[in-house]
């Protein structure tokens, strides 16, 4: 995987007490072309403070464009927004 | 015997970029290619703030001038500075080193003092303990440190700065000898360019040396100065590692390189009232009155003088202590074109209690209300929501020294 650190559009499902979950998300791949993409599986979830930034990278599966793909997001606490981290 | 950690990021401001800049997905680390971070050279800002270990092998100090550097090493690549960064990163290392010690002093933004004595019986040995702080340092946050050990502050010090990058050294007492005293006199922390010429014209060019010197003869050559660095070339340092709070600030001064030379007198007294105004900010969040104020100028020709009054009493109010400020001003200066501006005010009387005299001005009261109200509107909405009427719809920056609003943590303390 590589680090792609791309802002992304997402769903989110904010739960009681747990950490935020996300949903699906939409971005622009290396054709530009917009893909959307389900997030069906959650495999970790790892706090991180990366050059003093707080964040959670997640690492999903999704099943894109017909392939299996493991990628990771990645929510910055600070500035409330998602990343693509790596794919 | 205590147990001291000095622990010190190697190449702070780059390494700090370097793993922020990994973190957006920039292709390579840029610690391993000759870059530096530098201020802009528009603003007469360019110098080097921190440069990589390539760049340090092509001559680039730290402190030279961006045109400097850039003729020794041409195929350098140039960052700005990113203080929020730096600051980030800072906290998070001071975070993760209060998990090890309540007793954590910040000595500069990029150095932390730790006091390990009492946290020996939790955690164990300080060599492994200092091993792990280090790993997690480079694993959590991204960067590298070096860590000294030792029973005081001096020796923590001096022991981190041995070998870098990602080294732990101890510099126990009776390690002095073979790690210490051999290197150069000026490696000696306390000791600059001009006392390590001092030293050198009596043949004093190592530690070792300075160390077996006659502290009488050191104080006769160096004044006051001269035993501190005698008992420190020792490993003698009393000086306890002491939280930020509770360390006594003796002077609070901010001052500003401009961009282009001033030879306008209104427009130089609106840059010391910007100044003024950062600088009695700072006074009165300490809680303090000064009763010393003082201007320094530094004229495009790089000559520098200052001029300073000890007042009859002590103040606090921006418009008083600016007053004095362009008395000061107005006897010292002799027209030169002006690049650099400062002001500083000390001898600090510990509360902001006001001894009244005959002679008060009638508005003191007002000022004093005035300028309550005007610190909690910046404390709340930020520093330039409320501005004086003079700087409306002008060029001069109304609040000017400091970094972030004077949040940056530079040596010697800062809010906490």
């Amino acid at each position: 995987m590589k680090i792609l650190a791309k802002p992304i559009e997402a769903a989110v499902w904010f739960k009681s007490n747990e950490k935020p979950h996300p949903v699906k998300f939409r971005y622009i791949d290396l054709e530009g072309q917009v893909q959307y993409v389900n997030v069906d599986n959650i495999i970790d979830i790892k706090e991180t403070k990366m050059a003093g930034i707080k964040a959670f990278v997640y690492r999903c599966q999704s099943d894109i464009s017909g392939t299996l793909m493991v990628y990771e997001l990645k929510y910055l606490v600070n500035e409330c927004r998602w990343e693509l981290y790596k794919m | 015997m205590k147990t001291i950690f000095h622990v010190d990021a190697n190449s702070a401001y780059l390494s700090w970029t370097a793993a922020a800049m990994l973190e957006r997905g920039y292709p390579m680390d840029i610690r391993e290619i000759p870059a530096v971070v530098s201020g802009d050279p528009l603003n007469r800002h360019g110098i080097i703030l921190a440069k990589s270990i390539p760049a340090k092998k092509y001559g680039v100090a730290t402190g030279q001038s961006l045109f400097e550097a850039r003729q020794k090493c041409p195929n350098l690549v140039v960052f700005p500075p990113d203080y929020d960064l730096y600051m980030r990163c800072s906290n998070a290392m001071y975070q993760l080193l209060l998990e090890y010690s309540p007793l954590v002093e910040r000595y500069s933004i990029d150095e932390c003092f730790l006091d390990y004595s009492a946290s020996q019986c939790k955690f164990g040995d300080p060599l492994a303990v200092a091993d792990e702080i280090k790993s997690r340092i480079k694993d959590e946050l991204g960067f590298t440190v070096n860590i000294g050990i030792s029973c005081n502050k001096i020796l923590a010090k001096m022991g981190s700065e041995l070998k870098k990058p990602d080294r732990i050294h101890t510099l126990w007492p009776n390690e002095m000898a073979t790690k210490m005293w051999p290197l150069p006199v000026g490696e000696l922390f306390m000791v600059g360019r001009a006392t390590a010429h001092k030293l050198q014209k009596i043949n004093i060019s190592t530690i070792g040396q300075l160390a077996s010197a006659d502290p009488n003869h050191m104080k006769a050559l160096l004044k006051s100065p001269g035993i501190a660095v005698w008992e420190f070339a020792n490993g003698i340092d009393e000086a306890p590692v002491t939280l930020n709070r509770d360390i006594i600030q003796k002077g609070v001064g901010n001052s500003t390189t401009i961009s282009h030379d001033v030879t306008d007198r209104t427009e130089a007294l609106m840059i010391l009232l910007a100044l003024t105004e950062r600088v009695s900010m700072r006074l009165r969040r300490l809680g303090c009155m000064a009763s010393l104020v003082a201007v320094s100028i530094k004229t495009n020709g790089f000559v520098r003088y200052s001029h300073q009054l000890k007042l009859p009493e002590s103040i606090n109010t921006t418009t008083e202590i600016y007053e004095y400020i362009r008395l000061l001003f107005d006897q010292s200066w002799k027209g030169e074109p002006i690049r650099h501006l400062g002001v500083h005010v000390s001898d600090f009387q510990e509360s902001d209690v006001r001894q009244c005299s005959l002679f008060d001005r009638a508005d003191t009261e007002r000022l004093q209300a005035l300028d309550k109200a005007v610190d909690r509107i910046r404390d709340k909405y930020g520093t330039r929501s409320i501005i004086r009427g003079r700087f409306v719809n002008g060029y001069v920056n109304p609040v000017q020294g400091g970094t972030n609003d004077s949040d940056f943590i530079m040596m010697g303390g800062y809010r906490q």
